[in-house]
């Protein structure tokens, strides 16, 4: 593996704190180095001269992989068409789709926007070897799943009969069984009301059959989480999600981690694509911004992070997601194409294609929602800017979301666009608060390796670091971002060059290397009494719920194509 | 109005696909004979230039107005396809069979087909005529796979005077398709407003998801789909001039989609099929 050197650049590192100071990064085997370990002769020395360096950017929330990305691909022939793009060989492979891309599309679009790590944040436990087979052939990028628990009928029982440690033992088993790296609550105990009941749950309603309530499951959740201090705790798509009105259930969420009992300071709760369930009136032509009273509920408690699901409008976007009584109603409100599948014991996905429109009232309220609250809470740490691709927005259009977080400028051009009565009946215009490069540093790399708690070797350039690095076409000493916001996002488009794991893979925003990453997965250690217990408990539920073999069910290391463990020591008590 | 007659004969049969979609009138207006020879064609995907397939003869120069350009191929070939890509005047003669996509897009002008052509002809058009002497495949006027309702013709007319395949007028919003011959199954689905006349006999399920427009089939048709309802007789019908003079029973429907289309079906050819409707309209032998 060759040596780099990035000499001149304007590096900005958040987790090391260096904020735009022109320093030389060195790249060796891979890691980056000390600049005195690289022997000149050899290196290859880019001039990074007037130009940004940053660690490798970092997408939290993407749904990139999985049945029901496929199910998209197959339910959307029109989405492909006019975007073929023939392969480049040896360096490229074939690029078609636009709103659900093929596998070699998605790596390649966020390798050329300076991304390296992308989280796939739902998929159904016994489904993930098909989810894994997706990454696997997901080119440029480093990967991670998370496994849907909110409506597994083992984990009901387990919470129902109050059987802490079991609970905590059977999630531990199925992350590394699935090989997954964290848990994801979607509209928790819905799924299993949808299929009894036909109807989803508010967070204090009873879930029949079970008699517990969302809330429960969350807090065990969440108690479960701390105890198999897992590296990022729970992921939690709240109850709810696209009713008028249902911001008051995404603050009750929020309270519960008051109610849990942590382990450390560290965040324990994450809402995802909180703009979805920030919406306050009792209909959709009173609908009104919640996102003032959600932002204070998030300044006012340390250990709630956010991401947004900015809205993008104008743009066709397929709605994904694993909330299938939801996704219900919305084929309801388009009525063109639909798409639901439950899988057995698990979860539910639902797809309904969809196009948020400028002139639309609710979708300018929706576009505004997502803005307010990262720019009233005003902490790039905690609250993360993603469009919950492709549900919201497309991850191709991260720059121009960055944009209007970083200039106030680019808020009020775009806002000419849109729906006036909406815009009038929300906050967005009358905020100033404009994000710094170093903001985005923070809010593309450095918040989010540090809640997936990958912060020792991703998110920053220290020693030690993967070498994951992109570096934009952007001087931050001439060029105002507020002012010239689209000099921002032509540079934050495209790349200037991308290192991946020490190699160069992308140059001047195009594609020069295909290369593979790995997948991350967690494999908390159970103790040996407990174990036993745990065992007894699957060959029991096994044969009482599934259709397949427990043997079946387990995903070998051998079939992901480059695995790395992240074992976990626990704090479950045998 | 004089008319430069361009023609142009294939030199050998081609073995794959040729994307002829920009040997259209607007390509050719205003250009010099050796410009034409230049002009790009796919052969197979890879890119050729017109000559390498074609020989051309016509004027030196093509005149600016492209309503006074007429391209004939001398000969055929149902590997040739997109003839007459978003051609919006002029004429195009094809005096042998067409491949794929036939008129995709056009705009106006008129397309002469004088064997038969393969799937997707006209389709996605939004005026003009199209005329094929011989059969076409599937989906004659229709919308791309996946595509909403209405995106499908949206103006012109189609006339085929042999047969036609599956799904003809297939999401079509206006305009008018006639076929003289027989048609397959699913006639009409999935349209949003416009014509499909099949004079002779039609496969299974006319009209299938169909919530505007007009199907008429003068021939037997293979079942109709349990969602439309007997609404009337109708003793003759007459769609843009051409008159049909026997009894029809009218239908409605796709009830499915809220539909609102008229499904017209030939009586006296679907006697069996329709005399229990029949009784039905009349409030006769209906037992409960």
């Amino acid at each position: 593996m060759s040596e780099i050197l990035i000499k001149n650049g304007f590096v900005y590192d958040p987790i090391n704190g260096i904020n735009g100071d022109v320093l030389d990064i060195a790249v060796k085997n891979g890691k980056i180095v000390d600049p005195s370990q690289i022997d000149l002769d050899r290196a290859l020395v880019v001039d990074a001269r007037g130009k940004v360096v940053m660690p490798g950017g970092i997408d939290i929330h993407s749904h990139i992989a999985g049945p029901k990305v496929n199910l998209g691909r197959l339910m959307r022939p029109e989405d492909h068409y006019l975007t073929n793009r023939p392969h480049d060989l040896p360096t490229r492979r074939a690029e078609t789709g636009l709103t659900v891309p093929n596998v070699f599309r998605i790596g390649y679009d966020y390798a050329r926007m300076g991304y390296t790590l992308v989280v796939e944040p739902a998929t159904p436990p016994i489904k993930t070897r098909h989810t894994h087979e997706e990454l696997n052939d997901i080119p440029m990028i480093d990967k991670a799943a998370f496994v849907l628990v909110d409506s597994n009928w083992i984990a009901l029982d387990l919470i129902a009969e109050g059987s802490r440690e079991l609970l905590a033992a059977f999630l531990a088993w199925l992350l590394s069984a699935t090989k997954t790296y964290a848990l994801k609550l979607v509209d928790p105990g819905s799924d299993a009301a949808w299929v009894v009941a036909g109807r989803g749950v508010d967070i204090d309603e009873q879930i029949p059959v079970y008699n517990i309530t969302p809330r429960d499951i969350i807090r065990e959740m969440c108690n479960a989480a701390q105890m198999l201090n897992l590296p990022h705790k729970l992921h939690v798509h709240c109850n709810r999600l696209g009713y008028p009105g249902n911001y008051l259930t995404t603050l009750k969420t929020m309270e519960i981690t008051k109610d849990i009992s942590r382990v450390s300071e560290a965040p324990a709760l994450h809402i995802t694509h909180v703009q979805f369930t920030g919406y306050k009136g009792d209909s959709w032509s009173t609908l009104e911004s919640g996102g003032e009273d959600i932002a204070k509920a998030t300044k006012a408690n340390p250990y709630v992070t956010l991401d947004l699901g900015q809205v993008i409008l104008g743009r066709s976007a397929t709605t994904m997601t694993a909330d299938a009584p939801f996704e219900y109603v919305l084929y309801h409100l388009t009525r063109w194409k639909w798409a639901n599948a439950d899988t057995e014991v698990e979860a539910a996905a639902g797809l309904v294609p969809f196009k948020y429109r400028k002139r639309s009232y609710v979708n300018t309220v929706q576009w505004a929602i997502g803005l307010e609250i990262a720019l009233i809470v005003r902490d790039p740490w905690r609250v993360i800017p993603t469009t919950d691709h492709p549900n919201a927005g497309l991850f191709k259009d991260y720059p121009i979301m960055l944009s209007w977080l970083v200039s106030r400028r680019a808020r009020e051009e775009y806002a000419k666009k849109v729906n006036r009565s909406a815009l009038k009946r929300t906050a967005l215009l009358s905020l100033d608060t404009e994000f710094s490069l170093y903001d985005v540093a923070i809010m593309t790399r450095a918040a989010p390796a540090k809640l997936l708690g990958l912060d020792k070797f991703k998110g920053h350039l220290g020693v030690g670091a993967d070498a994951d690095i992109a570096i934009y076409d952007l001087n931050p000493r001439e060029v105002d971002v507020s002012r010239d916001y689209e000099r921002f996002v032509d540079a934050f488009r495209r790349a200037w060059l991308v290192i991946k794991n020490g190699e160069i893979v992308v140059k001047e925003g195009e594609v020069v290397k295909t290369v593979y990453g790995r997948t991350y997965y967690v494999d908390p250690e159970i103790p040996g009494e407990l174990k036993k217990e745990l065992e007894d408990l699957l060959k029991r539920k096994f044969k009482e719920y599934y259709s397949i073999a427990l043997d079946s069910f387990l995903t070998g290391e051998h079939e992901l194509r480059s695995a790395v463990k992240i074992p976990l020591s626990t704090r479950v008590r045998g | 109005m004089s008319s430069a007659v361009f023609s142009l004969h294939l030199r050998v049969k081609p073995a794959v696909l040729i994307d002829a979609r920009n040997i259209t009138p607007d390509r050719f207006a205003g250009r010099e004979l050796s410009e034409l020879r230049n002009i790009v064609v796919l052969e197979g995907g890879r890119k050729t230039r017109l000559s390498e397939l074609f020989d051309i003869d016509g004027p030196e120069k093509a005149p600016s107005d492209p309503g006074q350009v007429t391209i004939v191929f001398e000969t055929g070939s149902d590997k040739l396809c997109f003839i007459g890509y978003r051609m919006s005047k002029g004429r195009i003669v094809v005096k042998g069979d067409a491949g794929h996509l036939v008129g995709y897009r056009m705009r106006g002008g008129s397309i002469v087909v004088e064997g038969s052509a393969r799937d997707y002809v006209g389709a996605k058009m939004r005026d003009g005529t199209i005329e094929v002497y011989g059969s076409v495949g599937h989906r004659v006027g229709g919308k791309l796979p996946g595509e909403k309702p209405g995106k499908g013709m949206k103006g012109g007319t189609i006339a085929v005077r042999g047969n036609a395949g599956s799904e003809a007028g297939f999401g079509m919003e206006r305009g008018v398709i006639i076929i003289e011959g027989s048609a397959g199954n699913l006639v009409g689905a999935d349209m949003l407003g416009g014509s499909v006349v099949v004079k002779g006999d039609c496969g299974l399920y006319p009209g299938a998801g169909m919530s505007g427009g007009r199907v008429v089939v003068g021939g037997r048709v293979g079942a109709i789909l349990p969602s439309f309802y007997a609404d009337s007789m109708v003793p003759s019908i007459s769609v843009r001039g051409i008159k049909l003079d026997k009894p029809f029973m009218l239908f409605i429907g796709d009830v499915v989609v809220g539909g609102k289309g008229l499904l017209y079906v030939s009586y006296d050819d679907n006697r069996e099929l329709l005399s229990y409707y029949k009784s039905l309209i009349e409030g006769e032998g209906v037992e409960v």
